[in-house]
């Protein structure tokens, strides 16, 4: 598969997740409607690391490197998270 | 921005060119969008501060979404700003460098700085847009 046709189907796909998204977010789940569009968000970030990021393919040390510093940002945002989300009033 | 890096890589400098100025104009197109809704919001009295007013909701938390999309989304454009201006100085390092492998390692950065902004609104654009919607 050539370049222009790998990343014409991966735009493909980052557009169709986005359509999934929108329409997810149009479907009352109660409580499970953001962890749904994360969860959407999350494939869409796979797709983006490992094919226009060129994650696929990396050696195995640039992909333990690349896992540790978006778990590292992980865990900042969602410490921020855990003190918005728990503050009353 | 994808199809640049690869053209850089192959050593194709016109090709690689034409990829990035596309990039710089649909960041472009995004930032105009951002700023005709910006506009839509400010005219509506929604920026915090003294002027904020909101008749439907609860004004303190109504204020705090708006703060935290202003700061999250405003930091998310002057990174893309800064990401055009990065596109064009490399398409003027196309034209004087004498180094192909050099540029396209350099571009290679590039598209990594462009895509990790991207990464970001991918997840503020459902955190923003979406959260809500259904209820």
């Amino acid at each position: 598969m050539n370049a222009m046709m790998r990343y014409s189907l991966t735009a493909a796909g980052l557009f169709a997740l986005l359509a999934l998204t929108v329409g997810a977010a149009y479907v009352p789940m109660g409580p499970m409607n953001t962890p749904v569009a994360l969860t959407i968000a999350a494939a869409k970030g796979v797709l983006i690391l490992g094919i226009f990021m060129h994650g696929r393919g990396a050696s195995p040390v640039l992909k333990v490197f690349i896992t540790l510093g978006f778990f590292w940002l992980a865990l900042m945002a969602g410490l921020t998270m855990a003190d918005y989300l728990t503050r009353g009033g | 921005m994808a199809l640049g890096v690869h053209a850089a890589d192959q050593n194709q400098p016109v090709r690689m060119s034409g990829f990035l100025a596309a990039t710089a104009v649909l960041g472009g197109a995004f930032l105009a969008i951002k700023g005709y809704e910006y506009h839509h919001e400010i005219s509506k009295g929604l920026l915090p501060g003294a002027s904020f007013h909101l008749e439907e909701s609860s004004a303190p938390a109504a204020q705090m979404f708006f703060y935290l999309y202003f700061v999250m989304t405003g930091i998310h454009a002057l990174h893309l700003t800064i990401g055009i201006g990065l596109v064009g100085v490399f398409l003027a390092r196309t034209v004087f460098s004498r180094s192909p492998r050099r540029l396209a390692l350099a571009v290679n950065q590039l598209g990594l700085y462009w895509h990790f902004v991207d990464l970001v609104w991918v997840f503020l654009f459902p955190l923003f847009y979406l959260a809500g919607r259904s209820s």
